[in-house]
């Protein structure tokens, strides 16, 4: 018998960092729904706009709250099932603070509009490398516990924890590949349509691999835990880990459908999607049947009612997830709110009462006591699930409606609806009352976080909890014959290894493409790199987060080809490095705003537009950048921008780099020109002028290629 | 669309490291008995400090294991 | 003074079971006996009750625990020694076999066992084949401590002569989990390589180096599924064919190689992306089919021998002192101490002057009889009554009861087990149909110069032919017959027995212990009200002779108060004469009360008298008890079956059954050879055999018959070697049993019928050559799939009429 103690003070540290981050990101959800009703609600402050606050959002809800929750309920239920403390408590503590500090960066760099622009990977270069050092750190921490476990067998939920530390290593390198420029700045070595599909493989697996394996470890821990009795097939979850595990990784293209990437990658994607249904549906209902024939303590016990929930609702997206990688039905949700819908049932539903539901039955143990209030508890839980009715119900409902205005012909042949904003002002309430079921939710969890610090102050607090467990003989012969031991050791440290390898091999590999850049995608001789200046502009756009709102991809359909005009070709989008397709359709698509295609506005109109947009679109919900008339554009780092694309393999001539300022004054002077002759005083180092540029230049090229055709 | 290579790449290499670790698992029997490895994480057999339960009511009474070391 | 008649309301809190007296009890709880409560008490001291919390009644009813084992035998070094798994100064482990785990606190408490006796480090319990492995320290505790707290407790591991020496090897079969592994892995890949060819609305893909890479991955991919996942079935083949007999593993292997080489030459020629995912995928979903058949139960062994029936040792005297000895290891001439209830080991001479030995098990015969000193006693036989000394004979080997063994019956190989008939018929005949037309196609083609189509419908139409259907019906509709059977208590050893159970024609029943109990049972009083002080007298008369008579009669008052006997004589043959007090209790035949002669009428009744004080107060009927579940199910048996029924009895019960089947059906004094002979002369006749039979002396018969079905109360206690094993309560459900198993035949026959539909299909696309890579992957899996759900739903639903509403 050895005794030892299992580490509750960085569980402990866990819970609060995930209770706190979540509550603050959804409120940072709450606020920019909120922008969505009040444009001007960031009183023209940069760092509160909404395509700079967006990503702050949407990364403080996973990698803080989901993170965060998914530490502490590793670190607690690792420990015990392998019977043995933390490898080391060091590398817990760098792992929490390291962690921590990388949320806090986050927090500063985003809304000073430092990002990448990659959906759940906005984060610059520097901070992406500390994460990696930090994953990796949690990484050798994991398997140095199960290295020294006491217990032979690993629970099914540990190959749910070792799947999500491995992959999301490989995914997050493969994808955060890019060439810095400055600091905080970086172009990714993909560009366009290969940029969009590692992207995609990487956000797909990130939901597959951050927010539902570790769910589902946890999962097949705690919920047997708090309906004591075991899960109802431990045959079934092992198979379900190992299908999920061969057929997960190859679903992301269902992101991409009818957009330029090739047919047969978006079909390859809709395939395994389906295919997707059997694992998902046997988790879920390995996970409701553990709860045959005690409902009745479901009814009682909040724990309970709120994991089931939470199966229900992964039960849910998991089917509808599929659903929508139908072409045909993807053709009615895509850059609608219905994906916005989809992701909360399973952010709200699934990671959010799962991490309560957990939390209810975990703070009790930790502290010694009972939990401080089963009614408030039960509030939490209704009031919850009523937020999320609140909130998925109207975005299904605006999704349905606004796709279908979009799709809408009168019958001689004309959009119904030409002008995108009747069909912003159709939705604007469904808004409203998804703000309102976020305000519930949120209310929920604030009082959640009250009854489990009233729970805490109440009972008594073991940092250590001793236990103790019989070691694992090193010379034990089993009677099947085969050397236990040698594996028991051998093993998981052949599996961490081969995950660096794996990592390095990634990375690696992934290095290729930037000297073989040579891709085979047809490039379209009129399709030029951006000038410095549209460069400039460009970032600028990235800046702001435009593409949280605008898109910039025609898909082929007539709907489409009649609003915004020419579809997008793989070959427009050679020298975008990152991509910016966008996934959802808050204002129209800019693919084809550019100078010379229909409907193309004259910068003037572009001046104004950025300054008040409701002067020129009345109604209109986006906010005003006074900010790109009042600071100038910085131009120091136009060089360095312009050798590290070249380095990826845009085509600037060698040295171009020391005369790019002067073509980008040359051209800024022009736009200027044009803009003072209108009378709107205007100077050409402003950034407004950039960014005008870059938008009167999206879609230009496309259009020279069909004036010179004809 | 070299990328796609890469992808496909790093996606069979991971796939293949899960099936090492599924080999090793199997070897060292790790999927032999399907029933107890579920039922013996219920109880935290070898804690010193038997787990207090809140959330169940009715077993209170009978378990004498509740007293806190 | 204790009242009997205490509500028979309270379940007994440790195992459930209702308690007749009131007479254990603690705060409140109440125990059907004094084994359970002692387990209660225990683990009470030591803080485990929690084992009461996490089942209801998780214990095991210790009332009527025959004869608690004994363990000293384990002190003898040797003897413990050969059942360490590992060994060394500080740690010893062994592994206990204890058939009782069956739940949730079975696992809790035995892997507290540390908790109570801190010698032993750890206990872990692997549920599946219910064995317990124990790691202890052997300077602080012995074995046998171990295995007397684990019975104390009352999980008593299961140690005998089968277990001397050898320790068990594993069961579970880790080689088909590498081919799934495999398979898996390759044709989930493979369908991700394959896919963009075909699956894109658009014309494959567009950028041709792709194509070649994806090729290449597929080939290396698929390689490994055909030379190790599939290799069984190309050796198989490749064995049938030399043994110049047909298996169902040919035309597969065949289908497989065609479309590997069909795919290698597409892929290579670069004329199209091959089927792999074809043939992985069948490959899978063939794997899992042998993985549910193969699935067998670790918890129940079928192949015993007498070897598991014998203690593990016995005392043998060697000049003056006891030494215990391997039960293998006796010779001629030992002295040998048999106690009370334990197994004769060998034949032996008496050297005490009287012994009563229960022979039913071996012989069939239900009497227990009285041996005189000097007598033979048979090998198998339980002693009852006070201990014994006798003198080996013959050595274990040579007994008469393990002469069976030794009958060509249990040495004669059988070759074609394993390969399923059924299976194996319909694929035969499918096969030539199919080569007839590929090799018809192929002439066809070739008459109008078409080579290219001539080879290529030639392969398409093979690929088609491969009957993988019919490879994965069978095993998915054999294998989830036997999992419904075995959750009513219907243990099949493996998933084909049911397929020759669905053959069977005859039925062939042995009686003692099948269709009787073996212990007689009192089945009525009659006569004056017996006042519970009258009750307490008879039961403690009763209670002082062996006589199997007077044991059914203590067994009938079990719960009455035990009285202090002052003096007691058997009359053998007559009856007992007990003094208690100033009590005079008779209890024995007519003659014996009433000291008249009349002859016994010999019956499968009989009369047992009492007279208390010399008033006489009334007599006993006892009898061999027949199942009532006979009665129900041999009228129904007999309609559909040739049923027979054998008995080692001279006579006597076996009227009992004459009002179900004619006479010449019911064969007595038959010796286990004779029964066995019997059985070989029926099947000479071109019948097949079921022989139903519980003991030893059916061992032979039962491996004879074509299936061998078991029957057993307890499924925990021996049973001979067999190929099911049947919980007696089903008996009355056997006929369900056996249709049920038929119904299995049928739906394969249809499923097979259904999924020729596919075959013609494919089969028109394939004779003009047609047959493209995307309607392959569409046919192929649709066929396995569907399959594989009709095999489940009709057996299921099958399931849910035949049995559930039964049982």
């Amino acid at each position: 018998m050895e005794t030892f103690k299992y580490d509750n003070k960085i569980v402990r540290a866990f819970i609060i960092a995930s209770v706190f981050w979540g509550i603050i990101g959804m409120l940072v959800g709450l606020y920019v729904s909120l922008e969505l009703l009040w444009p001007n609600l960031s009183a023209s402050l940069p760092y509160l706009s909404y395509g700079r606050l967006r990503p702050l959002h949407t990364n403080a809800v996973i990698f803080a709250f989901v993170g965060n929750v998914i530490f502490f309920g590793l670190y607690y239920s690792l420990q015990r099932l392998c019977k043995a403390r933390m490898y080391s408590d060091l590398l817990s503590w760098v792992h929490f603070w390291g962690w921590q500090f990388i949320i806090i960066s986050a927090v500063i760099t985003l809304p000073l509009g430092y990002t990448t622009t990659k959906e759940y990977a906005e984060l610059e270069w520097p901070i992406d490398i500390l994460i990696t050092l930090v994953w990796v750190i949690f990484a050798i921490n994991m398997f140095g516990t199960i290295l020294k476990r006491r217990e032979r067998h690993l629970y099914v939920a540990i190959w749910f924890y070792i799947a999500t530390v491995l992959t999301v290593a490989v995914l997050h390198i493969v994808n955060s590949l890019e060439v810095p420029a400055t600091f905080m700045k970086s172009y990714p070595v993909y560009a366009g349509v290969q940029d969009a599909l590692v992207q995609w493989w990487y956000g797909h697996n990130a939901v597959a691999f951050f927010l539902t394996t570790p769910f589902l470890g946890l999962m097949y821990y705690f919920l047997p835990k708090a309906a004591e009795r075991p899960v109802y097939s431990y045959r079934l979850s092992i198979i379900h880990f190992w299908a999920l595990i061969f057929i997960y990784i190859w679903a992301g293209p269902h992101h991409l459908l009818y957009t330029s990437t090739p047919d047969w990658v978006q079909s390859l994607g809709t395939v395994f999607s389906i295919m997707l249904i059997a694992p998902s549906w046997g988790g879920m209902i390995n996970g409701l049947f553990t709860l045959r024939g005690a409902w009745d303590k479901v009814r009682e016990d909040p724990v309970l009612k709120f994991m089931v929930v939470a199966v229900t609702a992964y039960g849910m997206s998991t089917f509808e997830g599929p659903m929508m990688s139908l072409k045909s039905v993807n053709a009615i949700s895509h850059f609608t709110d219905w994906t916005i819908a989809h992701v909360h049932i399973g952010a709200l539903g699934w990671n959010g009462f799962l991490s309560f539901g957990i939390l209810y039955w975990l703070i009790p143990r930790l502290y010694n006591t009972k939990l401080y209030s089963i009614r408030l508890a039960n509030t939490h839980f209704w009031i919850g699930t009523l937020g999320i009715l609140f909130y998925a119900i109207p975005l299904y409902w605006a999704g349905f409606t606004q796709s279908s205005m979009w799709n809408d012909f009168t019958a001689d042949g004309y959009l119904k609806y030409p002008n995108f904003l009747e069909t912003v002002k159709q939705i604007l309430n469904f808004y409203a009352l998804r703000s309102l079921g976020g305000t519930l939710y949120i209310t929920g969890v604030v009082i959640g976080a009250f009854n489990l610090w009233k729970t805490a102050s109440q009972g008594a607090y073991i940092g250590d909890e001793e236990a103790c467990a019989p070691a694992l003989e090193k010379n034990y012969i089993p009677h099947t014959g085969t050397h236990w031991h040698r594996f028991i050791e051998r093993r998981p440290v052949q599996l961490s290894i081969l995950s660096l390898i794996v990592i390095l091999i990634g990375g690696l590999v992934e290095m290729v493409p930037v000297y073989l850049i040579k891709s085979n995608i047809p490039t379209i001789s009129e399709v030029k790199p951006y000038t410095p200046l549209e460069l400039q502009g460009r970032d600028l756009y990235i800046r702001e987060g435009c593409v949280g709102c605008h898109s910039q991809m025609v898909r082929p359909f007539r709907s489409e080809t009649e609003r915004y005009g020419e579809y997008s070709k793989a070959g427009e989008f050679v020298y975008d490095h990152p991509f910016l397709w966008g996934s959802k359709r808050t204002g129209p698509d800019l693919a084809r705003v550019g100078r010379g295609n229909k409907g193309a506005k004259p910068d003037s109109w572009h001046y104004m537009h950025l300054l008040d947009p409701q002067s020129t679109s009345t109604g209109s919900i986006m906010p005003s950048y006074p900010w790109l008339t009042e600071s100038k554009l910085d131009t120091t780092t136009t060089a360095a921008k312009i050798k590290a694309l070249r380095s990826v393999g845009v085509p600037y001539e060698e040295g171009y780099e020391n005369i790019a300022n002067k073509d980008l004054m040359k051209q800024a002077g022009i736009i200027a020109k044009g803009l003072q002759k209108e009378g709107y005083a205007v100077e050409a180092d402003h950034e407004i002028i950039a960014i005008i540029a870059y938008l009167q230049k999206l879609g230009a090229d496309i259009h020279n290629t069909k004036t010179v055709s004809k | 669309m070299s990328v796609i290579i890469i992808l496909i790449l790093v996606s069979i290499l991971v796939a293949s490291v899960f099936l090492l670790a599924f080999f090793w698992s199997v070897k060292t029997g790790q999927f032999d008995d399907t029933e107890s490895p579920a039922v013996r994480i219920l109880y935290n057999n070898n804690s010193v400090s038997n787990e207090t339960k809140p959330s169940d009511t009715a077993s209170n009474s009978k378990d004498p294991s509740k007293t806190q070391s | 003074m204790k009242n009997l008649n205490t509500d028979s309301t309270h379940q007994c809190y440790h195992c459930g079971d209702t308690c007749k007296t009131g007479n254990t009890r603690i705060e409140g709880k109440f125990f059907c006996c004094e084994g359970c409560k002692t387990v209660y008490e225990i683990l009470q001291q030591n803080e485990l009750c929690n084992y009461y919390n996490i089942q209801e009644h998780p214990g095991f009813s210790l009332r009527d625990r025959k004869h608690a084992s004994h363990f000293e035998f384990l002190e003898n070094p040797e003897l413990a020694g050969s059942l360490l798994s590992f060994k060394s100064e500080t740690l010893h482990i062994v592994q206990f076999y204890v058939p009782k785990i069956h739940c949730s606190s079975c696992i809790w408490l035995l892997e507290n066992m540390h908790r109570l006796n801190e010698s032993i480090i750890l206990s872990q319990v692997d549920f599946i084949k219910k064995e317990v492995t124990v790691h202890y320290q052997p300077q602080k505790i012995s074995m046998h401590k171990v295995a007397s707290l684990m019975s104390k407790i009352g999980y008593e591991p299961e140690l005998n002569m089968q277990q001397a020496g050898v320790p068990k090897k594993t069961k579970y079969n880790r080689q088909l989990l590498y081919k799934i592994g495999v398979a898996g892995f390759c044709f989930g890949n493979v369908m991700l390589l394959s896919f963009p060819e075909y699956v894109s609305s658009g014309h494959g893909i567009a950028e041709k180096e792709f194509v070649t890479l994806f090729g290449i991955l597929n080939i290396s991919l698929a390689l490994p599924v055909l030379f190790y996942s599939a290799s069984d079935y190309f050796i198989n083949s490749f064995k049938s064919l030399r043994q110049k007999y047909f298996t169902i593993d040919i035309p597969i292997a065949l289908g497989l190689a065609a479309i590997a080489l069909r795919s290698l030459f597409d892929i290579v020629s670069g004329t199209g992306p091959g089927y792999f995912d074809s043939l992985t995928g069948l490959v899978f979903f063939m794997m899992i089919g042998k993985y549910l058949q193969d699935a067998t139960y670790n918890t129940l062994s079928f192949d015993r021998t007498y070897k598991s029936y014998f203690p593990f040792s016995v005392r043998v005297r060697r000049d003056k002192n006891i030494v215990l000895k391997k039960v293998a290891e006796i010779r001629i001439g030992d002295k040998l101490y048999i106690h009370s209830n334990e197994i004769i080991p060998c034949d032996a001479y008496l050297l005490s002057d009287q012994a009563f030995v229960d022979y039913s098990f071996v012989t069939g015969e239900s009497e227990s009889l009285e041996i005189n000193c000097g007598e033979l006693l048979y090998a198998g036989g339980r002693l009852k009554g006070q201990s014994v000394e006798v003198e080996c004979s013959k050595p274990v080997s040579q007994s008469y009861l393990t002469q069976l063994w030794n009958n060509e019956v249990f040495t004669k190989p059988q070759p074609l087990m394993g390969y399923s008939l059924i299976a194996n018929t319909i694929t035969k005949y499918f096969s030539i149909v199919i080569l007839i037309i590929a090799s018809a196609s192929l002439v066809y083609w070739y008459a109008l110069d078409e080579a290219r189509i001539a080879t290529n419908s030639f392969t398409s139409v093979l690929i088609i032919a491969c009957p993988c259907a019919i490879a994965i019906t069978v095993p998915f509709v054999w294998g989830n017959i036997m999992r419904l059977l075995s959750n009513d208590g219907f243990y099949a050893k493996h998933s084909k027995v049911l397929e020759a159970i669905s053959m069977c024609d005859t039925i062939v029943m042995d009686k003692t212990g099948t269709l009787t109990m073996n212990q007689p049972v009192v089945h009525s009083y009659h006569g004056k009200e017996l006042s519970n002080q009258d009750l307490i007298l008879v039961s403690s008369a009763a209670r002082q002779s062996i006589h199997p008579l007077s044991r059914a009669i203590y067994n009938y008052y079990s719960d009455a108060a035990i009285a202090r006997v002052d003096s007691f004589q058997e009359v053998t043959g007559k009856g007992i004469e007990a003094s208690i007090g100033e009590n005079i209790v008779l209890i024995g035949s007519t003659s014996f009360i009433f000291n008249t002669n009349e002859v016994e009428h010999t019956s499968c009744q009989t009369q047992v008298h009492i007279s208390i004080n010399g008033t006489y107060k009334g007599y006993f009927v006892i009898e061999q008890h027949v199942r009532e579940s006979a009665d129900t199910v041999l009228p129904r048996l007999n309609k559909r079956y040739k049923v027979y029924i054998l008995s080692g009895d001279k006579s006597g019960t076996g009227k009992a059954f004459e009002k179900y089947i004619s006479k010449e059906q019911i064969l007595l004094n038959q010796t286990p050879q004779s029964k066995l002979n019997f059985i070989r002369n029926i099947q000479s006749k071109q019948h097949k055999v079921i022989m139903i039979g519980d003991g030893l002396n059916d061992a032979g018969s039962l491996k004879q018959a074509d299936v061998g079905i078991a029957i057993t109360d307890d499924l925990l206690h021996f049973t001979p070697g067999s190929d099911v094993i049947m919980n007696a309560s089903l008996l009355s459900h056997l006929d369900k049993i056996l249709s049920y198993s038929q119904f299995g035949r049928k739906l394969i026959y249809s499923i097979f019928a259904y999924s020729l539909i596919y075959n013609i299909i494919g089969m028109l696309f394939a004779i003009q050559g047609k047959l493209s890579p995307l309607i392959a992957a569409i046919l192929m899996p649709m066929s396995s799939l569907s399959v594989i759900a009709f095999s489940y739903l009709g057996t299921w639903l099958k399931s849910r009429q035949v049995l559930r509403s039964k049982i």
